[in-house]
């Protein structure tokens, strides 16, 4: 989320074309990586994590920590300097950039436009049983420190809980008449959530319901990109709050109507 | 050898590449069509995803870009432009909005990458193909996103190219039963009897299921299966019915467990279908599933190397899963397996 208005500086002197890490000084590439092996602690494990830090892209490896962690494992910290660079000039990332709004705002712009309570519809789908995020965002007593979208007057919310086949979910989009729906998806062994939510999207187009619905995804490991790569109009990741997704969906629902 | 022809045929205008699976080789497959249009004037290429990014941004692994030569015509995201090294010449607006600014259609005026952006659904397909066709585009390539088959809907593209690959599986024989799999999906039959068209039509102007007795030809149009009209007739005897939404399990066995004959299942097309391959079995042996337009499958695609760090043998791969495509060409491209 880039809903908040702190300034984004960048140090002069920096060549946004090539861009890497550094540590004591500018350009130095210095970094620290942390790993494991299946391996004890010996002079040649010593070896091998130095060659595999050759091998992740780091020149100079050396080793600064090294322990035993017992029943045949142990544990390396390395340093080295990063060979690679990034052209950050060439990064397009697609953000949402919505206006930071009170619920008061959030509220009024809705109410003022719409007339009506949006209708939203969430749901953990899939075999997925974690509901805390889904809950976090839709339930009235919310997550850090603010109310969920039960609590909004501008909202009217269908929480459907959690193991909500696609098929359920539609048939309650059909049944409300719904403006947005909420997809939770926390488990992601095997890419699980990937063709879940592929096949959500796939069924809301399916059904003719696309062109009028705002589909938005959450979960610790979604992020916009994914959402959007997925067909979604929206996806939030970890420390999303209640009222960065009442803030969005207010502005874009309010958006597309204009 | 160029095996663009082989994958698609000339009268195929406007052709969606789909995938088995994410990273099953959608775009490799892009860029090997594009390579091999030489005769081909204007060729315009979009995404229903996000094609042509430097890296998979679920792996992080690199990912082939999208080239494109000069006097191709791609459909992206206006701010997507600068993400790519082609020079680019913005012809039209489709209408369409995104966060990534308007989405515009545009000549490719320098060869190089493009990054293809800003398209979801299928009316955004719709609008940039139709203005790519006022620009004089005579064929349009159709990147699709993960598994999505939205791109392959009938009323949006006239042929369709299923991409498959290593990433289905750890053995030839697991890429080739899932790769039938999906297409048992991609070609399940049209239906060939008079009326069923009639029947669709009457459930799609009302936006509901429509349903035809066998025995006396009464046709009645409702909310759902477990109506009242519409169970009157499934419990009568053999039916029809016809819905041209979405079709998945819970449908499927709601309509068996009334249906007191045997049933036609109707859909509008394989892309409506979201059966999993269990209870579509269990309904085809006493019911029938077809659908009003059918999918017209141009070719196979088959990737060897898996983005997961395995590789499968070519030969073999082609051949496991020409033997379970049902007589299409299969073909695999030859590309390095890890593009930079």
């Amino acid at each position: 989320m880039t809903n908040d208005d702190s300034p984004t500086r960048i140090p002069s002197g920096i060549d946004l074309h090539a861009i890497g890490p550094y540590g004591d000084t500018l350009g130095d590439g210095i970094v620290q990586v942390s790993f494991s092996l299946p391996i004890p602690a010996s002079p040649e494990a010593r070896e091998a994590a130095r060659r595999l830090a050759v091998q992740m892209g780091l020149n100079e490896p050396q080793i600064y920590r090294e322990a035993d962690l017992g029943y045949g494992f142990s544990f390396w910290i390395v340093y080295g300097k990063c060979r690679h660079h990034v052209d950050v000039t060439r990064i397009v990332v697609p953000k949402i950039t919505s206006a930071a709004l009170s619920f008061e705002e959030i509220n009024a712009l809705v109410l003022d436009n719409a007339g009506r309570r949006l209708r939203i519809v969430g749901a953990c789908t899939g075999t997925d049983a974690h509901t805390v995020g889904i809950d976090a965002i839709l339930n009235m007593k919310g997550f850090a420190g603010e109310y969920g979208l039960e609590r909004y007057p501008a909202f009217e919310v269908f929480n459907l809980g959690s193991q909500v086949t696609n098929g359920t979910l539609l048939a309650k989009v059909r049944e409300t008449g719904a403006d947005a729906v909420l997809v939770s998806q926390v488990v992601t062994q095997k890419d699980v959530h990937l063709s879940n939510l592929a096949e959500w999207v796939d069924m809301v187009e399916a059904d003719g319901l696309r062109q009028g619905l705002l589909l938005l995804c959450g979960g610790p490991r979604i992020t916009h990109e994914v959402a959007l790569e997925l067909g979604f109009d929206a996806g939030f990741g970890a420390g999303t709050t209640p009222r960065q997704v009442a803030a969005w969906l207010a502005q874009e629902w309010v958006r597309r109507k204009k | 050898m160029n095996l663009t022809p082989l994958a698609l045929p000339q009268d195929a205008r406007v052709v969606a590449v789909v995938g088995c699976s994410k990273n099953a080789g959608k775009t490799t497959t892009l860029n090997a069509l594009l390579a091999g249009l030489d005769d081909v004037l204007n060729p315009g290429v979009l995404s229903i995803g996000i094609d042509g990014e430097e890296a998979d941004f679920w792996l992080g692994v690199p990912k082939p870009r999208v080239e494109v030569r000069q006097g191709d015509f791609v459909a992206t995201a206006e701010a997507a432009l600068a993400a790519g090294t082609a020079r680019i010449e913005i012809c039209a607006r489709t209408g369409g909005r995104t966060l990534l600014g308007d989405l515009v259609v545009g000549r490719v005026t320098g060869n190089g990458s493009v990054l293809l952006a800003g398209i979801r659904a299928k009316d955004d397909v719709r609008a940039a193909v139709d203005a790519m066709r006022r620009l004089g585009v005579t064929r349009v390539l159709i990147d699709g996103a993960y598994q999505r088959l939205a791109a392959a809907d009938p009323e949006v593209s006239d042929g369709t190219i299923l991409a498959t690959g290593a990433v289905l599986g750890t053995t030839v024989e697991q890429v080739a039963l899932r790769t039938q799999e999906f297409l048992q999906r991609l070609r399940v039959p049209a239906s060939d009897i008079a009326g069923d068209h009639a029947l669709m039509d009457a459930a799609r102007s009302a936006s509901r299921f429509a349903f035809r007795s066998a025995q006396d030809g009464d046709v009645v149009v409702a909310d759902s299966p477990a109506d009242p009209v519409a169970r009157r007739i499934l419990e009568s005897g053999d039916a029809v019915v016809a819905f041209p939404g979405a079709v998945g399990d819970d449908l499927l066995l709601q309509c068996a467990a009334l249906s007191a004959g045997r049933l036609r299942l109707l859909a509008q097309d394989p892309t409506r279908l979201f059966l999993s391959v269990r209870e579509a079995a269990t309904f085809q042996r006493r019911h029938a599933l077809r659908v009003i337009r059918p999918i017209r499958v141009l070719a196979v695609t088959v990737n060897p190397f898996s983005v997961l760090g395995w590789t499968l043998p070519r030969e073999a791969l082609v051949e496991a899963v020409r033997a379970k495509a049902g007589g299409l060409p299969v073909v695999s491209f030859d590309v390095h397996p890890h593009p930079t």
